[in-house]
C-alpha cells in the first residue's frame, strides 16, 4: 500500500516486570497528522521512541512506508529511519550556529554548496526566523520558542517520510505555544510530511491533529477525528481526558432512553452506547451543555430543580456548582451576563437529550 | 538579601580575612624569601642574594640542573595528560551514556585508585616489571628462556604508564558529571539526522565536551607536574629527575640546599600556574555548553550493538592492567616474607605483617597517620562550615577575598608547598613534628571544607530558615535545627575525602617530617628506597585497608559520598 505512512502491529515495551507499551496496533496514513494524547505514563512517548529507532520494541513489527524497519529481519538503525525528530529540550547543539545546526542533515547526506544553502534558507524562512539575523547566531542567544523553530527547521530539512514530536512545546510559556500551534499545522498543510506528535495537552492534540489516539496504561483507548472524542468518547477516560464532563451514575430502566439518576429521578437520552452491558451506566454531560432556565423558558424534558452551591466568576463565563439532589452535583457553565443567579438561589436545570453520553 | 552589616559582622570579616592571609601567605612568602637566601635558615653567614634564581631560570636555557629536570617534568605530565584524559573520558561515557555491561559496577571499580597512595602503582609495577627481579620478567625469561626482560618498568614509558593509571580516575570523575549533565536527547537528535555512532560521538560529543574533557586535562596536567612518588622512585633507577623530585633531593641531600630548592620551587609554581590558569578558563566555557535544566532526564543510553563487547572489553582491560594487577601484586608481594624469585604457595605468610606491628616506628607512623587524617579532617570540616557559612549567608569583600586565598594552596606543588612551610617555620617549636605537618594540610585542604560546604549550603533555601527564624528559633538553634540536618551527607563526605587525601599524602610530608612524625606514606617511601619490598607492600595495603574501612562505614552511617568532591 503506496499510501501508507507508518504501520505498527502488536507492539510491546516492557521495562523489567512493568510493561509500558501493550500491544499497541496503530496505522498512519500517508501525509496523515497523527497525536498519541494521554497522561504521563501512558506509554506515548515510548511509542514514539520506538517508532524513531531510540528504543528497541521487545515485540511486534514497525513499517515505515511499507518497509519493515523492526520486527522482521534486521532492524534498522535510528540513523537509517530517514525520519526527522524535535524534542522537548529543543536539542538544539549549543556548538554550532543556527545554520550549522539545520545543515547538519544535509552534511550527514554529503548534500553541500548552494543546494545545502538554498534548502537551509528555505527551511528558516518556513519557521519564520530570518536569515540575515538568525543564521550566524548561537543557540545561547535564542529564546527557547526560536530553539525549537531551529529544532523544526532541522528535522524537516533532509525530507524526511516521518517527523515525529516529543512534547515539543511543553517548554514553552502560554502565549508562545499558541503561535507555535499555528506555525506547526501551518507547516503540516504545507509540506505534508506523515506526523506523529505526543502530548498530554488535549488542546494541542485537538488543534493539530487529523486523528487523536488517547492513551493509558501502553494502551489505546480510543481513536479517531478530534470532533468524534469530544461528542462520542466511549470511554470514561477519554471523556474526562479531552474536555470536562460531568460523570454521573445512571441506571438503564427500559432500551428506549429512560434512565434513572441516584437519587431517583428520571432522564430521557437518545442514544444509549453499546459499549458495556449490564444497566449501571454512566452518564457524561460537558459543563458548557448544562443549562440554567429563566422562569419563563420551556424545555421539552430533562428539567430538574437545584439549588445554587458555588458560582465562580471566570472572565467570560460563570462555573456554577448546582446540587441536584442530596448527593448529585453538577457543573455548569454558563456565558456570563447581568442577572444570573448567585449561591443559594433555586434554579432549574435543563440537560438536553441529545447532549447525553451514555456509556 | 542585604543583610545590616553590624560592625561585630565587620570585624569577624576582617579578622577571618586576617587570619587566612596570614596562614595561606606565609609559606608563599617564605618560599620567595628562602629563593633569595645565601644559606640554610638560621645560618649566620647568610645575606640576599640573585643567584639561587639566576642559576634556576638562566640554568634553564645554559643546560643548568634545572634543565633536564624542567624537560623531563613536562615531557612527562604532557603525554600523561594526554593519555589518562582520554581513557578517562571514554570510560566516562561508557558508564554514563552506553549501554556497556556491568557500567554501575565499574563507575565503583575505577574509583578505586583514589583510596590508595600512588606508590601502590609503583611497588606493584616495580614486583612485576622490574628488569631483573620483576616476577613477570623471570616468568616470560622461565618460559621462553630469552634473556631480556620483557618490561622494563624503570624506563620513561614504565613511568608514564604507572602515572596515567594512577591519574585515570581523575580524568574519569571530572568527566562523569558532565557527561550526566549533558541532555542525551543532544546525541539522539544528531541520530535522527542520520548520524552513525562515529559522526555523533566526534561531530556531537566531543566538540560539545571538550571544555570539560580541557579543564579535565590540564588538572592532570598540574597534578602530573607535581607528582612526586612516581618519577621519583621510577625515574631514580635510570636517573631521570623531574623537577619535584629535584627539589626533594635538594632538602634532603647532605648539606641540603634549601635555597635551591625554594628558588626551583618558584619555576615548578610558575609552570603550575599556567596550567591552572587554562583549567579555569576551559571550565568556564564547560559550563556554557552544558545545559542543565530542572527535568531529571530519562537514562536514554547509547546502543553499542556490536561494539559492546568491545567497549566492554576496554573498560576490563583498565580496571585489570590499571588496578587489579599492580593491587594484586602489592598484595602478593606482602605475603612473600623473603625476596625470592621462586614462588610457591607455601612459602606465603603474615610475616611481614606481624614484623609491621612489632617495629616501634611503624606503629609510630600508623598513629601519626590516623591521628593527622582524623586532626585535618575535623579541623578542615568545622573550619569550612564556618566559613562557609558566613561567605554563602552574608557576602562582603573581605570574605570573597578570603574565599579566593583559600583556593590558592591547592594549586601550589606539594614539594613545593613544604619547602615554603619550611622555610616559614624552620625557627619555630612546631619544625619536626607532627604539627607543622597539621597546619600544612589544614591550609592546604581547608579548600575542600570550604567548597563542599558552601555548596551545600546554597543549595537549602533561605526560606527554611526563615520559616525556622519565624517560629521562634534563635540563630543558633536554626542552624542546629535546619542546616546540620541537612548538611550531615556533605560534611561526611567532605571529612572522608580529606581523610582520604591525607592518609595518602607524600609530597608535602616528605619534605616536612622528621623523625618523631613519619607517617605512612613516608614510611611506605622508606621501605621502598631500602628495597624492602615486602614490608612496603604491607605498608601499603595497611594504609588501604583503614581508608577502605572509613569508606565503606561513612557510606554506610552518612550516606557520604566520595564523588561530591570539589574542582577547584
Amino acid at each position: 500500500m503506496a499510501s501508507e505512512g507508518i504501520r505498527l502491529t502488536n507492539l510491546w515495551k516492557r521495562y523489567g516486570e512493568v510493561a509500558a507499551v501493550k500491544g499497541i496496533n496503530l496505522t498512519v496514513e500517508k501525509g496523515e497528522f497523527v497525536t498519541l494524547l494521554g497522561p504521563s505514563g501512558s506509554g506515548k512517548t515510548t511509542t514514539l521512541r520506538m517508532i524513531a529507532g531510540l528504543e528497541v520494541p521487545d515485540e511486534g513489527v514497525i513499517e515505515i512506508q511499507g518497509r519493515p524497519v523492526s520486527g522482521k529481519g534486521k532492524p534498522v538503525p535510528a540513523y537509517k529511519r530517514n525520519m526527522g525528530m524535535v524534542f522537548q529540550s529543543y536539542a538544539v547543539w549549543p556548538h554550532k550556529t543556527v545554520y550549522e545546526n539545520i545543515a547538519f542533515p544535509l552534511k550527514i547526506k554529503n548534500i553541500g554548496g548552494t543546494d545545502e544553502r538554498k534548502r537551509v534558507e528555505r527551511m528558516m524562512e518556513l519557521v519564520e526566523l530570518p536569515v540575515s539575523a538568525y543564521a550566524e547566531r548561537y543557540p545561547a542567544q535564542l529564546s527557547g520558542g526560536q530553539q525549537q523553530r531551529v529544532a523544526l527547521a532541522r528535522a524537516l530539512v533532509a525530507d524526511p517520510d516521518v517527523i515525529l514530536y516529543d512534547e515539543p512545546l511543553s517548554n514553552l510559556d502560554a502565549r508562545l505555544r499558541d503561535s507555535m500551534r499555528i506555525l506547526l499545522r501551518r507547516i503540516h498543510n504545507e509540506l505534508n510530511v506523515t506526523a506523529v506528535y505526543v502530548t498530554h495537552d488535549q488542546i494541542e492534540a485537538m488543534v493539530l491533529s487529523d486523528r487523536v489516539c488517547v492513551m493509558n496504561h501502553g494502551e489505546i483507548i480510543q481513536e479517531g477525528t478530534p470532533r468524534e472524542l469530544y461528542d462520542r468518547p466511549t470511554h470514561l477516560f477519554v471523556a474526562e481526558f479531552v474536555g470536562q464532563a460531568n460523570v454521573l451514575q445512571v441506571e438503564l430502566t427500559d432500551a428506549s432512553g429512560m434512565l434513572r439518576l441516584a437519587g431517583g429521578m428520571g432522564l430521557r437520552v437518545t442514544e444509549i452506547g453499546d459499549g458495556a452491558s449490564g444497566k449501571q451506566r454512566n452518564l457524561i454531560i460537558r459543563h458548557h451543555q448544562v443549562h440554567l432556565l429563566t422562569a419563563d423558558d420551556r424545555a421539552p424534558d430533562n428539567v430538574f430543580e437545584g439549588t445554587v452551591d458555588e458560582a465562580d466568576f471566570l472572565g467570560d463565563r460563570v462555573r456554577y456548582s448546582l446540587r441536584i439532589s442530596e448527593n448529585c452535583i453538577l457543573i455548569s457553565e454558563v456565558p456570563a451576563r447581568p442577572g444570573l443567579p448567585v449561591p443559594g438561589d433555586r434554579v432549574r436545570v435543563w440537560l438536553p437529550a441529545e447532549s447525553c453520553i451514555v456509556i | 538579601m542585604a543583610a545590616p552589616t553590624s560592625t561585630s559582622a565587620r570585624v569577624w570579616s576582617w579578622g577571618l580575612l586576617a587570619v587566612v592571609a596570614g596562614l595561606v601567605l606565609t609559606p608563599l612568602g617564605a618560599l620567595l624569601y628562602g629563593a633569595l637566601r645565601t644559606h640554610s635558615p638560621g645560618s649566620r653567614r647568610a645575606t640576599w642574594t640573585l643567584d639561587n634564581l639566576q642559576s634556576v631560570y638562566a640554568g634553564l636555557f645554559d643546560n643548568g640542573w634545572t634543565q633536564s629536570a624542567t624537560i623531563n617534568s613536562i615531557s612527562l605530565a604532557v603525554p600523561v595528560m594526554i593519555i589518562a584524559c582520554g581513557l578517562g573520558v571514554f570510560l566516562a561515557w561508557a558508564v554514563t551514556r552506553t549501554d556497556v555491561y556491568g557500567k554501575r559496577t565499574f563507575e565503583m571499580l575505577f574509583l578505586l585508585p583514589m583510596l590508595y597512595s600512588p606508590l601502590v602503582g609503583v611497588i606493584g609495577w616495580s614486583v612485576l616489571a622490574d628488569p631483573r627481579a620483576g616476577l613477570l620478567n623471570v616468568w616470560w625469561q622461565a618460559l621462553t628462556g630469552a634473556v631480556e626482560p620483557i618490561i622494563n618498568i624503570y624506563s620513561y614509558g614504565g613511568i608514564i604508564a604507572v602515572m596515567v593509571f594512577y591519574f585515570i580516575p581523575y580524568a574519569f570523575i571530572l568527566n562523569v558529571g558532565t557527561f550526566r549533565a549533558m541532555d542525551p536527547a543532544l546525541e539522539e537528535a544528531a541520530e535522527m539526522s542520520g548520524a552513525n555512532l562515529w559522526q555523533r560521538l566526534m561531530r556531537i560529543t566531543v566538540p560539545i565536551m571538550v571544555g570539560s574533557i580541557g579543564a579535565a586535562g590540564l588538572f592532570i596536567f598540574t597534578l602530573a607536574l607535581e607528582q612526586f612518588a612516581i618519577p621519583g622512585f621510577l625515574g631514580s633507577h635510570i636517573r631521570y629527575d623531574t623537577l619535584a623530585y629535584a627539589i626533594y633531593q635538594r632538602t634532603n641531600a647532605y648539606p641540603s640546599d634549601l635555597p635551591g630548592a625554594a628558588a626551583a620551587g618558584t619555576l615548578l609554581l610558575i609552570i603550575s600556574a599556567i596550567g591552572l590558569y587554562w583549567y579555569r578558563r576551559m571550565t568556564r566555557s564547560s559550563e556554557r555548553f552544558v545545559t542543565v535544566t530542572a527535568r531529571g532526564y530519562k537514562p536514554a543510553v547509547t546502543r553499542l550493538g556490536p561494539l559492546r563487547p568491545v567497549v566492554f572489553a576496554v573498560c576490563a582491560a583498565v580496571f585489570i592492567v590499571g588496578v587489579a594487577v599492580p593491587l594484586g601484586a602489592v598484595l602478593l608481594r606482602a605475603l612473600i616474607p623473603v625476596r625470592t624469585t621462586g614462588l610457591t604457595i607455601a612459602q606465603l605468610g603474615l610475616q611481614n605483617f606481624q614484623q609491621l606491628f612489632v617495629a616501634e616506628d611503624m606503629m609510630l607512623g600508623l598513629r601519626n597517620s590516623v591521628y593527622l587524617a582524623t586532626g585535618a579532617a575535623t579541623i578542615c570540616a568545622v573550619l569550612g562550615l564556618l566559613l562557609a557559612y558566613r561567605m554563602v549567608r552574608r557576602k562582603s569583600g573581605p570574605l570573597a577575598f578570603a574565599d579566593y586565598l583559600i583556593a590558592m594552596p591547592i594549586g601550589i606543588p606539594g614539594t613545593v608547598f613544604g619547602v615554603g612551610m619550611l622555610w616559614a617555620y624552620v625557627g619555630t617549636p612546631l619544625y619536626l613534628t607532627v604539627w607543622i605537618l597539621m597546619l600544612a594540610f589544614v591550609i592546604r585542604y581547608l579548600v575542600y571544607g570550604v567548597r563542599t560546604t558552601s555548596s551545600g549550603l546554597s543549595q537549602i533555601d533561605r526560606s527554611l530558615e526563615e520559616a525556622a527564624t519565624v517560629s521562634g528559633a534563635s540563630p543558633l538553634r536554626t542552624f542546629m535545627f535546619v542546616n546540620m540536618p541537612l548538611l550531615k551527607p556533605v560534611l561526611a563526605s567532605t571529612w572522608l575525602l580529606i581523610f582520604m587525601i591525607v592518609m595518602r599524602e607524600i609530597s608535602t610530608s616528605v619534605i616536612l617530617y622528621g623523625v618523631k612524625s613519619v607517617t605512612l606514606p613516608i614510611l611506605t617511601w622508606s621501605y621502598l628506597i631500602d628495597g624492602s619490598y615486602g614490608i612496603a607492600s604491607a605498608l601499603a595495603i595497611v594504609q588501604l585497608l583503614i581508608v577502605g574501612a572509613i569508606v565503606v562505614v561513612f557510606r554506610w552511617v552518612f550516606g557520604a559520598d566520595v564523588r561530591t568532591r570539589s574542582h577547584d
